[in-house]
């Protein structure tokens, strides 16, 4: 087994890549089973109501 | 595609990778990012070995979102079931990895992002976003 393991994540920090709510539409109606991020968050940390979370998880 | 079964990332972007495991976890230590107002990760030695005891052991303080990590539905929902009634299989699956390294750090993946890969998706597949820290990992399988 490979591992991926790195030091670049703390790089990033807060300024992450998300997703935005057309990608989890797109997500949802191709029946994607699960979805990961190598970000802090599929959501961005400016929103606070978390509509991409809820989403992503009752779909 | 390579030799090892997986699409180049110049194959439009798109990897799929399923003939080899990869380690995507992150290493915990005290020095990783959190999100934002998350609480910091602690390491304390409780016991030490030839000083007060004949063990060491460690106290180890985690958010629970911290590193690689699952978020359950009761995150974000508050009558949500929890990590521990997810089926495991929910999580095995076919890896679809997009490479999402031409967006800029701090602005979102839109539809229009994902819809150049319409046609190698099917139905059931995980999807892994990723931006520039795997790149390498998979360019090298």
């Amino acid at each position: 087994m490979k591992n991926y393991n790195n030091n670049e994540f703390k790089k990033i920090g807060s300024n992450f890549t998300y997703l935005e709510l057309s990608a989890v539409e797109w997500i949802i109606d191709h029946d994607i089973k699960c979805v990961g991020i190598d970000t802090l968050s599929v959501e961005s940390e400016y929103v606070t109501e978390g509509a991409i979370h809820k989403k992503t998880a009752i779909s | 595609m390579n030799q090892k079964g997986c699409r180049n990332k110049d194959d439009g972007g798109f990897i799929t990778i399923s003939r080899e495991f990869v380690d995507l976890t992150h290493i915990i230590n005290k020095n990783i990012q959190v999100y934002p107002g998350d609480p910091e990760t602690i390491f304390e030695s409780v016991t030490n070995i030839g000083k007060d005891a004949n063990a060491n052991i460690t106290r180890i303080t985690i958010g629970s979102h911290t590193g690689t990590h699952v978020d359950a539905h009761k995150h974000f929902i508050s009558n949500g079931i929890g990590i521990d009634k997810e089926p495991p299989d929910k999580f095995i699956g076919e890896a679809v990895v997009l490479d999402m390294s031409n967006i800029q750090n701090g602005q979102g993946i839109t539809s229009l992002d994902l819809e150049r890969n319409t046609s190698k998706v099917k139905s059931g597949d995980i999807f892994y976003f990723i931006q520039v820290q795997i790149l390498n990992c998979i360019t090298k399988m």
